[in-house]
């Protein structure tokens, strides 16, 4: 279904043309009131900032994958990587601020090539730390075939993005033999102890839908995956985690082309659910990214 | 009035047929969450009949929103398409069943 309004919502990547072209849907649709409005329906009041419980920190946008839906707009070629002096800032933040959990994220925070001091250093302040691991990285070459056994002696939690568990999904939406190389990927974390029962070591899974529609219950989800990873390919996870596209960066950019952009904004603002939001409200409140 | 018959941006007026019957609609818009909550089947079993169906009685409405639903669900390009084959199969086999009515009408009034 063509969008007639994708043509005067021509896409541009920088913040501030995004920012405008998301503001211009309560304009153009009737059916979108403004997330403020949403709350006040419900009784809700705006989120406030609490005490800092989560640091995610992005270490670049530097990746060994392109995926069509990614919200930061990262892959091989980009050159935004957090510097050694802003990682120290970073250090210091969390040990003045005594905040318990560091979340690192990327681009594949694995290329950053302070990547393992900057684990090494948490440690030792004693923090829970968690990565977001792509999968494919472990076989980018040498220096990264040892990162499941790096994660599991320090401890980490690794959060791995597996859009689906068919290789067509994934490869569409993450590129071709992404899926064949996550397996293998999810395969080496399982030998290094990861998801295993009693091993402490969490490897907890992300699904994301791969087009212009909502994720299904988490917990059908969750289902299909342990049940038809277990049985195709013998892996074992702790937890899958669905979530949905945010309609920024290359996803928007693929949802103005796709003339799915005033539909897909729709839906979101009609999957608005009371519960989720007030949780969000004291969970978000205390998040820093 | 629309230049065509079917309008993409009907399908989210489905919920506003209330507005010229409420009492008939409310109780519609009832039976027909019960009937797609999860029961005997669940809700992703029933979103496949649903698309099937949508087929058979050729609903362009019910096809776009089973569309979306069944991808959602985790159902393949193959299993949807394997769906409305069961369908038409049903349709076509309907069709050629009365044959046998035709068949049996030739045979009364035939020497």
């Amino acid at each position: 279904m063509k969008d007639e309004y994708h043509k005067i919502l021509e896409f541009n990547s920088d913040p501030e043309s995004q920012l405008k072209i998301l503001e211009e849907v309560t304009r153009i649709s009737d059916r979108v009131p403004f997330f403020k409005e949403k709350l006040t329906a419900s009784g809700l009041t705006e989120f406030k900032p609490a005490g800092i419980q989560v640091l995610q920190i992005n270490l670049g946008n530097l990746c060994n994958q392109a995926c069509k839906h990614c919200h930061v707009n990262a892959g091989p070629a980009k050159t935004e990587i957090m510097d050694l002096k802003t990682l120290k800032q970073c250090l210091e933040a969390i040990r003045n601020h005594r905040i318990p959990l560091v979340d690192i994220t990327g681009g594949a925070p694995e290329m950053n090539p302070d990547f393992r001091w900057f684990v090494g250093e948490l440690r030792k302040l004693d923090k829970k730390v968690i990565v977001r691991c792509n999968l494919t990285i472990f076989f980018e070459g040498a220096k990264y075939n040892d990162l499941p056994a790096f994660y599991a002696d320090n401890g980490l939690e690794v959060v791995a993005s597996l859009p689906f568990y068919s290789a067509d999904r994934t490869d569409n939406m993450r590129g071709k033999g992404v899926f064949e190389k996550s397996v293998q990927g999810l395969r080496l974390l399982n030998e290094n102890g990861y998801g295993q029962k009693d091993s402490g070591l969490m490897l907890n899974l992300v699904y994301n839908p791969s087009g212009a529609f909502l994720s299904a219950s988490q917990k059908l989800l969750e289902d299909e995956f342990r049940h038809i990873l277990f049985d195709r390919y013998g892996i074992e996870f702790n937890n899958l985690f669905t979530i949905n596209n945010m309609p920024v960066s290359r996803f928007l950019d693929y949802l103005l082309r796709s003339g799915n952009y005033i539909a897909y904004i729709e839906h979101l603002v009609n999957a608005f659910n009371p519960v989720a939001a007030a949780g969000s409200g004291s969970s978000c409140g205390g998040s820093i990214v | 009035m629309e230049k065509t018959y079917y309008n993409p941006d009907d399908l989210k007026k489905f919920g506003d047929i209330g507005e010229f019957q409420k009492d008939y609609a409310d109780k519609f818009f009832e039976w027909y969450g019960a009937v797609f909550s999860e029961g005997a089947l669940t809700e992703k079993e029933k979103s496949l009949i649903a698309l099937a169906v949508a087929h058979v009685v050729q609903c362009p409405y019910c096809i776009d929103a089973y569309t979306t639903e069944c991808v959602k669900n985790g159902y393949s390009n193959s299993q949807m398409m394997e769906a409305v084959h069961v369908g038409a199969a049903i349709r076509g086999g309907a069709t050629l069943a009365h044959s046998v009515q035709m068949m049996n009408k030739v045979k009364d009034i035939s020497l």
